[in-house]
């Protein structure tokens, strides 16, 4: 036999190519290995000249080679020795025939699994908008229907059924129950929500659930839930945990509320607040309607005025009357202070005319002792040794000329 | 007033107020609109005096796709996948 001779290739002998072609398929359509989480210690880690990390995550007994390309977690800082948690898919590199670990996230190992996942999922998703505030729907003011997505038997919707009835009975609460709980609760959630979607009239959709730890409420952290909730045809409150507890479904929901009673709360009106409401616009109207009034009264009030100025009006004479009486008794008076100024100033005059007011003053009367008793006013009607008779005003002597 | 939703009547409501408010209307007018208002305000209180929370839960399951609500009493139990 001639083993040297080169011939055609026996019929079952593949080509290299053929060969490292059919690994790689078979590693592409395993769903496991598409999407997988691997955690290992950094060993041989370089850097290429285009920015693409290369390492070797490895445990005690193998090693895998991972790349992280450039632009992914561009930020982050990976050095020899460092324990991690990666999330990507395995693979071959065709060209060296190598397993090969294409990560897209990696993190320090303290973070732990969960929050690992959380943090991956909550970035895949917003780089995909279904964060986005722009698409948050508006809710209604006064929802007739409201879906709700809960476990039939626990707190939560007890919650939820209580505030409404408090706040709006009128409402119908149409419930699709689901496990909240466990690696059934997701399919369950988004079979729920499918059933409530198509639900005529439907207003809005309540998903609740009470508080827990971050693993009892891991369901709403499924990229299922969160695509079926940011699909769903009406807003979605969530209302999941506790205050602090954020789940990736609350990132996805029109709103998000702190608890089921709060998503509740927010998902309807008040009762009382309404009533509030109705009464202060009754009032609003009704004084705009006396507003009304009040102008078409003026008006008629202008006219009648107008009206009223013509006509004679008897108390403004009598007012006039009086007027004239007090006048004419004004000038009566001033016309009698006048006379009487005169009269009295004439009476004075004469008063100083008065022989006995002068005789007051210390003028003496000199007459005649006897005879008539004649007057005497000048010193030539005396001699020496005549005898007067001298008149005062309280009294009369006699006085002989010396 | 018999078959409008609350909604409805609580619209029209606010309309009247707009109106009424921005003035300009003629005495029979205003006085028309503020007792249709208060009638309003009446259907609404009654409505939500005799209002109760329904509650009515999904049931069945997807694959029949039925739509129908019925009370549910007691423990639910899930349907098996």
């Amino acid at each position: 036999m001639d083993w040297s001779s080169s011939g055609p290739p026996p019929p079952h002998a593949l080509s290299v190519s053929a060969v490292v072609s059919f690994v790689r398929e078979l590693l592409d359509s395993n769903d496991i290995l598409a999407d997988l989480w691997v955690q290992g210690e950094i060993s041989n880690y370089t850097r290429s000249g285009l920015g693409h990390r290369y390492f070797s995550l490895k445990d005690e007994r193998s090693i895998l080679r991972t790349v992280l390309f450039r632009d992914e977690m561009p930020g982050m800082e990976l050095a020899e020795g460092d324990r991690v948690i990666a999330h990507g898919h395995v693979g071959i590199y065709v060209q060296r025939g190598e397993l090969q670990f294409v990560a897209d996230w990696v993190q320090p190992e303290g973070v732990g699994i969960l929050a690992a996942k959380y943090a991956q999922l909550k970035q895949k998703l917003e780089a995909e908008g279904l964060f986005s505030p722009a698409r948050k729907r508006p809710l209604p003011r006064f929802p007739r229907r409201i879906g709700v997505v809960t476990s039939p038997n626990a707190a939560a919707l007890q919650d939820i059924k209580n505030v409404l009835s408090r706040r709006w009975p009128l409402a119908t609460l149409i419930l699709a129950p689901a496990l909240v709980q466990g690696a059934q609760a997701p399919p369950q959630i988004v079979k729920a929500l499918r059933r409530l979607g198509k639900e005529p009239g439907l207003d809005l959709a309540i998903v609740a659930r009470g508080g827990g730890s971050i693993e009892d409420l891991w369901a709403f952290n499924d990229e299922r839930v969160a695509r079926a909730i940011y699909g769903f045809p009406v807003p979605v409150v969530s209302g999941i945990g506790h205050e602090t507890d954020e789940t990736i479904a609350d990132l996805v929901a029109d709103l998000r509320a702190p608890t089921p009673s709060a998503a509740a709360e927010r998902s309807s009106p008040d009762l009382q607040q309404l009533e509030r409401a109705m009464a202060v616009l009754l009032r609003t109207m009704a004084s705009a309607a006396r507003g009304c009034i009040a102008t078409e009264a003026s008006q008629v009030e202008g006219v009648a005025a107008r009206l009223q100025r013509g006509a004679p009006n008897i108390a403004d004479q009598r007012r006039e009357l009086a007027r004239i009486v007090l006048a004419m008794q004004a000038s009566l008076e001033r016309r009698c202070t006048t006379d009487r100024a005169r009269f009295e100033n004439g009476a004075a005059r004469i008063a100083t005319l008065d022989p006995m007011a002068t005789l007051g003053r210390g003028f003496a009367i000199v007459q005649q002792a006897s005879g008539k008793r004649a007057v005497i006013n000048s010193s030539r009607k005396v001699k020496s040794g005549h005898r007067l008779a001298i008149s005062v005003a309280d009294g009369a002597f006699w006085a002989e000329v010396s | 007033m018999a078959d409008q939703t609350f909604e409805e009547l609580y619209a029209a409501l606010e309309e009247k107020a707009r109106r009424l408010e921005q003035g300009n209307l003629g005495l029979e007018e205003s006085l028309k609109l503020y007792s249709d208002g208060a009638a309003i305000v009446d259907a609404l209180r009654v409505i939500l005096e005799a209002a109760e929370l329904q509650v009515k839960t999904l049931q069945g399951r997807l694959e029949a796709d039925v739509g129908g609500l019925r009370e549910v009493e007691g423990e639910y139990q899930f349907d098996e996948d």
